[in-house]
């Protein structure tokens, strides 16, 4: 989960960066996105999204039934257990991404693509 | 197949089929009160069977599956009970629940001598056979018969839950393969 400061922080640098106020960085870094999913009717909505990193991936659960956003694999990401009417989020931190799935249904499934903008 | 009056009829006699109980009466026209009940009556059952399979079962999948039918079902029989206090709707006993109670007695039983990947072959036949049936009676006749438009709409937003628990007892199911 990310802190609002944490998001007010970045949000600041993002606003600085677009005023070209003295960052270190040669080109104006892209202001951090939050991407929202919607899980509905035992599905992901949207199913597949692109992201950059240091975007925010918020899944709302808008289902009656508990659901978990869990990347495949080991070690992973995972928003833990969503009961309904919470949400949960990461941040992307690397380029690659991975299809992800619903611990609880393992008929929804989801992918996350993680590119450079 | 003898051929049935009503699609409501049809999914009638299935969900009494699918429940081991013989269907003499035709499709009831039910009321509010009386969905209401359905609705509990059949998360319930399916929540008292999926505890009795953890007592049961060894297999990771099988016990998952059941855990999930408890945290679901009991998950949506919440948000049926909020919706029944604030409609004021007294859920009330009908012939269609004790259908599917004699049905789910029947089934219990049935299960009782199995043991190890018979006894999980049974429950998830069982479950494949149950969530089909209560998908149909949704269809046929539980949506239909609702009037009041909150109580269709959560029914209408069971639907999806059920389905896919559908599919994930079909897929659990054929991961345990037919026996020797
Ligand atoms: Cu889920």
């Amino acid at each position: 989960m990310k802190s609002p400061d944490t998001r007010r922080a970045r949000l600041l640098v993002a606003l600085l960066s677009a005023a070209g106020l003295g960052l270190a960085h040669a080109g104006p870094a892209p202001a951090p996105r939050r991407h929202v999913v919607e899980i509905r009717g035992m599905e992901f909505h949207p199913a597949a999204l692109e992201v950059a990193p240091g975007d925010t991936i918020v899944w709302v659960n808008r289902d009656i039934v508990p659901h978990t956003a869990t990347a495949d694999g080991k070690n992973g990401w995972d928003t833990g257990i969503l009961t309904p009417s919470h949400s949960g989020s990461i941040v992307v931190s690397r380029v690659g991404g991975s299809p992800y799935g619903c611990k609880l249904h393992p008929t929804m499934r989801g992918g996350v693509k993680v590119r450079r903008s | 197949m003898s051929r049935y009056p009503s699609p409501a009829l049809a999914a009638f006699l299935t969900l009494a089929a699918a429940t081991g109980v013989s269907a003499q009466a035709p499709a009831p026209n039910l009321s509010d009160p009386q969905v209401a009940h359905v609705a509990v009556t059949a998360n319930t059952i399916d929540v008292t069977l999926a505890k009795y399979a953890q007592t049961r079962t060894q297999n990771t999948q099988v016990r998952e599956f059941a855990a999930t039918m408890i945290r679901d079902h009991t998950a949506v029989n919440e948000q049926a009970s909020a919706l029944a206090g604030r409609l004021h709707v007294t859920p009330q006993d009908n012939s269609v629940s004790q259908s599917l109670l004699a049905g789910a007695a029947q089934a219990r039983s049935a299960l009782e001598p199995f043991k190890g990947s018979a006894f999980d072959r049974g429950y998830m036949d069982r479950e494949v056979a149950y969530h089909q049936a209560v998908l149909d009676a949704l269809d046929h006749v539980l949506i239909p018969a609702a009037s009041n438009p909150e109580l269709k709409q959560l029914l209408v937003d069971v639907r999806p839950a059920i389905a896919a628990h559908l599919e994930h007892a079909k897929h659990v199911r054929s991961g345990l393969g037919n026996g020797s």
